[in-house]
């Protein structure tokens, strides 16, 4: 018979040993009777025999070796018995866990699924990220120039492929277009990625031949040719039918034709920025994947992928990469190469994760801290209602109960408690989990594949049972060996020991409760910040849209598309009610230089905005030096600029004002006809504030690290359509209908892609709100923990000094008198746990920069507030218990034992 | 009065229960009348360690049991040797017997020397 068979037939098994023995009795009455003994005093010697019938029959149940788990199983019946019998300490203790297991639960599912999951590739491990940095790290771009691209392709011996990586959305279908976010490489999927499509083909070394840039750059002459195929995610392919008749078939993204050749896996992912070069922004998965030339026969900045050769470590990439870089930058002048840009190597997987790392983890400590704070909070229950079962452990020491028992015992039901907690918490972590999935506020890479999986639920397991074992241990060294003198003094009347470790814990929970709520104030203020930065911006009654021109106004000349613009505008601005209406359009990442200063020799990456005359009145963009383009400014020599506050500041962070930018030169990305290798000079004419859109995911409204800005005037690079701005004296949705008829008056063009720009600020700032949402949640969450512990223990207090409370009442003391006492013990704790609290907020508020916006970790507005709050919280919870100490009835009072 | 009975040395019931299980399947009972038979009465087994011992055994699978009509017809728990048993023994008789040559030789030695 197996162990686990002992276990299982234990009734069966008492009832042979019974027989057996019974048998063995028997067999030596009868023995004892032919010797010649009375019946009775046979059966007595039978039975003296044994030595103990009882004592041999336990010693049998010992040889099964399962008596452990029958004692487990006790320990268990007993400790459930005392937690029902104690449903008050139970409930909040349990819920406690819960909420505090919960909430860690959900995180680390998040976690699980957006940072510690592979990418869905072959080998994900080999691909990399390639990107160049601003010398000065005040922006890190996701910005390769072509001409790097093509010597590191033909030269590197670390790298098993390399691809441009240009991301954007783009409208799909000629008569009822959806918006579909694609990716264009100049590679095929199977070579960088090591997924290979599971319906039709990849794409061929000779589809790059003549393929197009992509959707977004407006097809230039020499482009028209362009053989464009497309590799469909298995998404989009559903959503068209899913019939394996579409390959083959054509498909209009945004003004180019590309043929749909291959459909990939299900699992295949790709989590990009909408922006056409990449920037920072909501990510999803791409919809469609398409070839390009960039990077093979033409230039232009994109991001790169890469994938290594197998056992290549990613520093020998980089520097084989750096030093080809060098090589083909010698020779060319600093303004027109990007050498003062530094090259950036990194895992694939990091890129992805990168900024949700930072959110993630500042998070996860929030809920980290509810869990210490909920543990603290139910250890000083443990710990008061243990004094109240002093006696009944010294009783059971003096019946001869081992300490290792009585631990175990506490261990029963410190597991119990933790197990009830854990379930709940798994029950909300799944309800957490739900709500987080389905937000669409968070701008997190894979969120919606969070689930709780075994791993997560392994996690769970893991905390609940440390979380069971901390509650048991910190109580039972708190006062375990002080069990010998209980029995002799009265329950409730607690060693000074006690005391102050009770004073302790609660010191302690104020303090870890001010930790995440510095940070929820710190986020709090910066979410002010941003909110009351993109007020100045006037972003009310502004209509936004982007006018998709068709393949006829593109292929018209430069004059005339600039005439055809004009007209359009004023049309527009002639309805009534429009007070201006402009076209702008951005490219990203050509590197701005300023000429003839002192010092920053450094070449800042910047955005360049093409802009029609009219564009500051429609934006609301501020003057702050200089001026803003007039009509003449369009045939300026050299070609004028207007660059933004952040410009100013990025290049003369500390001498020069606005002021005296204006007049300077800088190089843009415009070749003069005659040296079409150079950067073009470039005069600055006025500084603006920043334009901040939403839409595009650089011109986030919180985004600390933005870019400079340069506006130049439209006629330096004509362009059919763009985004077009609308500003109106009233709500404009009453005139979408005759601005639209305007636009598609004009053939081949449409307005996509309608919005307000204040509800497009909005919504970018919604992950901001979110995660400051959650983090306050935490926050709240360890606040109201922290008011249940401190009213616990000064009830606690108020009842240990009952009789003292009467006797000063009966002599005289006045009501108020007794509230300032027991408010004044308050503050001794309040104070001490600040003190301890504010520290260490501060010195761990430096993780916490990174997701702060125009406010400083030590920012003193937010700790001053917490605090008060914080004591606020703690005065009111001890408020309670303290008017009922005085109210107290002395006569009753005294009389208490 | 009867002869003054030796304890058992530590360990050693298992083997005697070994030995007297090893010839035929037999009841507790009856296997504590054959320690004391064969030992001629010098050897007493204490019932409270015999069915302890007897169970140990069981469980570690030297020893398996039966329900069987004995003799006197009721229904008892007969043990037999499982060939795990069986090499024990050999294993713990062999051991046994060089034991206790090997004590008689020093024993035998010392006396000398105090002769």
């Amino acid at each position: 018979m197996r162990w686990w068979q002992r276990l299982l037939q234990r009734d069966r098994l008492e009832r042979e040993l019974d027989a057996e023995l019974r048998f063995h009795c028997e067999q030596q009455v009868k023995a004892n009777r032919r010797e010649g003994m009375s019946e009775s005093e046979a059966r007595r010697r039978a039975l003296a025999e044994f030595g103990g019938l009882e004592q041999m029959k336990e010693h049998c149940r010992d040889a099964r070796g399962t008596r452990w788990v029958d004692e487990t199983a006790q320990d268990l019946r007993y400790a459930l018995r005392l937690l029902v019998k104690d449903p008050a300490f139970t409930l909040v203790a349990a819920a406690t866990l819960a909420i505090a297991l919960g909430v860690n639960t959900a995180m680390f599912s998040v976690i699980e699924s957006v940072l510690l999951q592979p990418l869905p590739y072959n080998d994900p491990e080999r691909l990399l990220w390639i990107s160049e940095r601003d010398a000065a790290a005040r922006s890190s771009l996701a910005l390769v120039f072509g001409g790097d691209l093509e010597a590191w392709r033909s030269r590197s011996q670390s790298l098993d492929a390399l691809s441009v990586l240009l991301t954007g959305d783009a409208t799909m279908g000629g008569d009822e277009p959806v918006q579909v976010r694609v990716a264009c490489l100049s590679e095929s999927v199977t070579r960088v990625f090591g997924v290979a499509p599971v319906l039709g083909r990849d794409f061929l070394p000779e589809d790059f031949e003549h393929a197009p840039q992509a959707p977004g750059l407006r097809a230039s002459a020499e482009h028209r040719a362009d053989t464009g195929v497309a590799v469909l995610s298995d998404r989009l392919f559903r959503r068209l039918g899913g019939h394996p008749r579409l390959l083959g078939e054509p498909v209009q993204i945004g003004n180019v034709r590309y043929a749909i050749v291959g459909v990939l896996p299900a699992s295949f992912r790709l989590p990009v920025a909408p922006s056409l070069q990449l920037g920072i922004g909501p990510r999803t998965d791409v919809d469609l994947v398409l070839n390009t030339t960039v990077g093979r026969t033409s230039r232009g900045p994109g991001a790169v992928l890469a994938r290594l050769k197998p056992g290549v470590a990613v520093g020998t990439a980089f520097a084989e990469l750096e030093g080809i870089r060098q090589a083909a930058n010698r020779g060319r002048t600093k303004e027109e190469t990007s050498a003062a840009l530094q090259l950036q190597v990194m895992s694939l997987h990091d890129h992805v994760v990168g900024g949700a790392r930072r959110v993630l983890l500042v998070l996860w400590a929030s809920v980290g801290f509810v869990l210490l704070v909920g543990c603290v909070n139910i250890v000083s229950l443990l710990l008061a209602r243990s004094i109240a079962r002093q006696q009944e452990t010294a009783i059971r020491t003096a019946l001869g109960a081992g300490r290792w028992r009585l631990v175990r015992q506490m261990l029963a039901e410190n597991l119990v408690l933790a197990l009830g907690g854990g379930l709940g918490g798994v029950a909300l972590g799944y309800a957490v989990v739900r709500l987080l999935t389905q937000t669409s506020a968070i701008d997190l890479p894979r969120l919606p594949d969070a689930t709780l999986n075994g791993k997560v639920l392994l996690f769970s397991a893991a905390v609940c049972t440390l979380t069971g074992i901390v509650l048991s241990v910190i109580p039972a060294l708190g006062f375990g060996r002080n069990v010998g003198g209980s029995l002799r003094t009265s329950a409730g009347t607690p060693s000074a020991r006690v005391r102050k470790w009770h004073s302790a814990l609660v010191i302690g929970e104020l303090a870890l409760a001010l930790i995440p709520l510095t940070g929820a104030g710190l986020m709090l203020r910066s979410l002010w910040r941003v909110r009351s930065e993109g007020a100045v911006l006037t972003p009310h009654r502004v209509l936004t849209g982007r006018i998709e021109s068709g393949s006829a106004q593109n292929a018209l000349a430069a004059s005339v598309k600039i005439r055809h613009r004009d007209q359009l505008l004023a049309e527009i601005e002639s309805l009534p009610g429009v007070r201006a209406a402009a076209l702008w359009s951005v490219t990203f990442g050509f590197p701005a230089r300023i000429s003839g200063l002192p010092q920053r020799d450094d070449a800042a990456v910047a955005m360049w905005f093409n802009v029609s005359p009219r564009y500051r009145e429609a934006a609301g963009v501020r003057l702050l030096a200089g001026q803003w383009f007039t009509e003449r400014d369009r045939s300026a020599q050299p070609p004028v600029v207007v660059v933004s506050e952040r410009f100013a500041r990025t290049f003369s962070a500390d001498f020069l004002s606005p002021e005296s930018l204006v007049g300077r030169t800088t190089f843009g990305p415009f070749a003069p006809p005659e040296a079409p290798d150079r950067a073009a000079p470039m005069t600055i004419i006025g500084v603006v504030s920043d334009f901040r859109s939403g839409r595009f995911g650089i011109l986030q409204p919180d985004d600390a690290n933005a870019l400079p800005q340069v506006f130049f005037l439209d006629a330096l690079r004509p362009m059919a359509g763009g985004e077009l701005l609308v500003r109106t004296a009233s709500s404009p949705v009453g005139l979408l209908h005759s601005i639209r008829n305007i636009v598609h008056s004009r053939p081949g063009a449409r307005l996509m892609a309608v919005g307000q720009l204040d509800a497009q600020l909005a919504a970018a700032l919604a992950p901001r709100s979110f995660n400051t949402f959650l983090i306050a949640a935490f926050a709240t969450i360890a606040l109201l923990l922290t008011a249940l512990g401190v009213s616990g223990v000064i009830r606690y207090a108020v009842a240990q000094r009952t009789r003292e409370i009467g006797l000063r009442l009966a002599l005289g003391a006045r009501q108020a008198d007794i509230l300032r006492m027991i408010l004044a013990q308050t503050v001794v704790l309040v104070v001490a746990g600040v003190a301890i609290g504010v520290g260490v907020s501060a010195a761990l508020s430096k993780a916490i920069s990174g997701v702060l916006y125009g406010v400083t970790p030590t920012d003193p507005t937010a700790y001053v507030s917490v605090t008060i709050v914080l004591v606020a919280v703690a005065l009111g919870a001890a408020y309670a218990p303290a008017r009922r100490a005085m109210h107290l009835d002395p006569m009753v009072a005294l009389r208490q034992e | 009065m009867a002869l003054p009975k030796a304890e058992l040395p530590q360990g050693t019931l298992d083997m005697l229960i070994l030995r007297v299980v090893a010839l035929r399947p037999i009841h507790g009972y009856a296997i504590a009348q054959r320690i004391r038979q064969i030992s001629r009465d010098s050897l007493q087994v204490m019932q409270g360690s015999l069915y302890p011992a007897l169970h140990r055994l069981e469980n570690k699978g030297l020893l398996a049991a039966e329900w069987q009509q004995s003799d006197t017809g009721r229904e008892a728990k007969f043990y037999r040797l499982t060939p795990k048993g069986r090499a024990q023994l050999k294993a713990e008789t062999a051991n046994w017997t060089r034991l206790s040559k090997n004590i008689a030789l020093f024993l035998q030695a010392a006396e000398g020397e105090t002769a």
